[in-house]
């Protein structure tokens, strides 16, 4: 009887809690999405890109354009889950961002989830955080 | 009566909410999962030179890991050492790991304290170390551990075990295309997976401290609410009795349901958990909670 009605006590508040906030959701196209970094960064010279994202750890300079690679695992809250009978190990994932430069500006931002499967590229936005929000 | 009839229930719904996960991923897996190409427009012939290098993993991680402490808020229950003795009312928690393999090897350890809020919540009477080996390959994860359960303020009861677990992912953006259409934002996670207890010095098969662990059935869900910053989640975690008639059968059930609301590398969550037996009557652990986690992660050189 006491399991019965912990049962009902915990599913109302859940069950509301999950509908209030997905059918509050904003439902964007899948595929067409541009992060808001990524359009806030072309134009950018690399000067300013380093001031506000710190070094990359690929910077490959070209005689025309050149090319910048940042990366950002996913903390720690998101990779390992504290239950009380020990922890639960979740998959390691991050996301890789490619910039593109064309006479010192740049010109593309292309984000990658780690694995490839694993989208999950809000992790590429934390790397430009300061770029966007200075 | 009604009673048995709600533990058969829920032991019945939990076992078909890990078969429904493990089939529909496997059954999905193959169809319609397509990664996003976001803003993916092929960059010039430059990348195709330099394209192996910038696959490579860029994880460079030394060690990472996290530090919780947790007041029970609401502890009628849920014990204080490992022989269940007192209650809970704060817990402390370390998880370090590093990876020896990229992923697919990591190791680490859960430091685990926890204080009896009947002599004053401070002095900490029971310590859980957890040490083990995991790793991932696609959908699939695996871990060994063996976890040493203690008392700390007197000496008495340890329970200790060692164990082998599979478990298998579905991810509904990667394999339910269905989903990813209807909750675009919402990003569902769940596992589900199969464990042994190869080694098993005393450790239980209920809460009421009965009977010896011999499998464990697990799940876990989490649902991305809004942009990996409000999480949902749901855990459980089932054990079998090795001295029972039927050993496959669960003997108890662990389960937690709570919310989580991050930002950067803290963590506050909310969260209920009940341990209970299946099989038959008796004590039922349980307890609400609130819960600070700060997470770090120690890169091998400075960038």
């Amino acid at each position: 009887m006491r399991c019965l009605l912990n049962n009902r006590i915990l599913t109302l508040p859940a069950c509301v809690l999950f509908g209030v906030v997905i059918g509050c959701a904003k439902v964007i196209p899948s595929g067409s999405e541009e992060y808001p970094a990524q359009k806030a960064l072309v134009g950018k010279v690399k000067r300013e890109l380093i001031g506000c994202a710190g070094a990359p750890v690929i910077d490959r300079a070209g005689d025309e354009q050149a090319m910048m690679v940042y990366y950002r695992e996913a903390s720690q809250l998101e990779e390992s889950f504290p239950g009380s009978k020990s922890s639960f190990a979740k998959v390691h994932h991050g996301c890789r961002a490619t910039i593109l430069l064309q006479q010192d500006r740049v010109i593309d931002v292309r984000y990658e989830s780690d694995p490839s499967s694993y989208q999950d590229e809000d992790h590429c936005e934390e790397i430009f955080e300061r770029c966007v929000n200075p | 009566m009604p009673l048995e009839t709600t533990l058969s229930g829920q032991w019945v719904s939990t076992g078909l909410l890990t078969g429904c996960v493990l089939v529909a991923g496997m059954w999905g897996g193959g169809r319609d999962a397509y990664a996003l190409e976001k803003y993916g427009r092929p960059l010039p012939e430059f990348e195709k030179n330099d394209g192996d290098k910038s696959k490579q993993d860029f994880d460079e991680s030394l060690i990472a890991g996290y530090f919780l402490a947790a007041a029970f808020v609401s502890n009628p229950t849920f014990a204080a050492r490992p022989d269940n003795t007192g209650l809970v009312g704060m817990r402390y928690m370390a998880h370090l790991e590093t990876d020896l393999y990229k992923k697919y090897l990591t190791a680490y350890t859960d430091q685990n304290f926890f204080s009896d809020r009947e002599k004053g919540w401070i002095i900490l009477t029971e310590w859980d170390q957890t040490y083990g080996m995991t790793g991932t390959v696609n959908h699939w994860s695996w871990r060994a551990q063996y976890e040493r359960d203690a008392p700390l303020d007197k000496s008495g009861l340890i329970q200790a075990y060692a164990d082998g677990l599979i478990n298998y992912r579905v991810r509904s953006h990667e394999d339910w295309s269905w989903w990813q259409k209807t909750f675009p934002k919402n990003i569902l996670t769940a596992y589900a997976g199969l464990g042994w207890l190869y080694y098993n010095q005393s450790y239980f098969a209920r809460p009421d401290n009965t009977g010896r662990a011999l499998f464990r059935y697990v799940g876990h869900v989490d649902l991305n609410l809004y942009k990996q910053t409000v999480v949902f989640y749901g855990d459980f975690n089932m054990f079998t009795d090795r001295t029972a008639s039927n050993v496959v059968r669960p003997s108890e059930l662990d389960w937690i349901l709570g919310i989580a609301v991050r930002w950067r590398d803290y963590e506050v969550s909310f969260y209920r958990e009940q341990d209970l037996p299946l099989d038959r009557g008796g004590l039922i652990q349980e307890y609400w909670a609130v819960q600070l986690r700060y997470a770090f992660d120690i890169q091998k050189q400075a960038r």
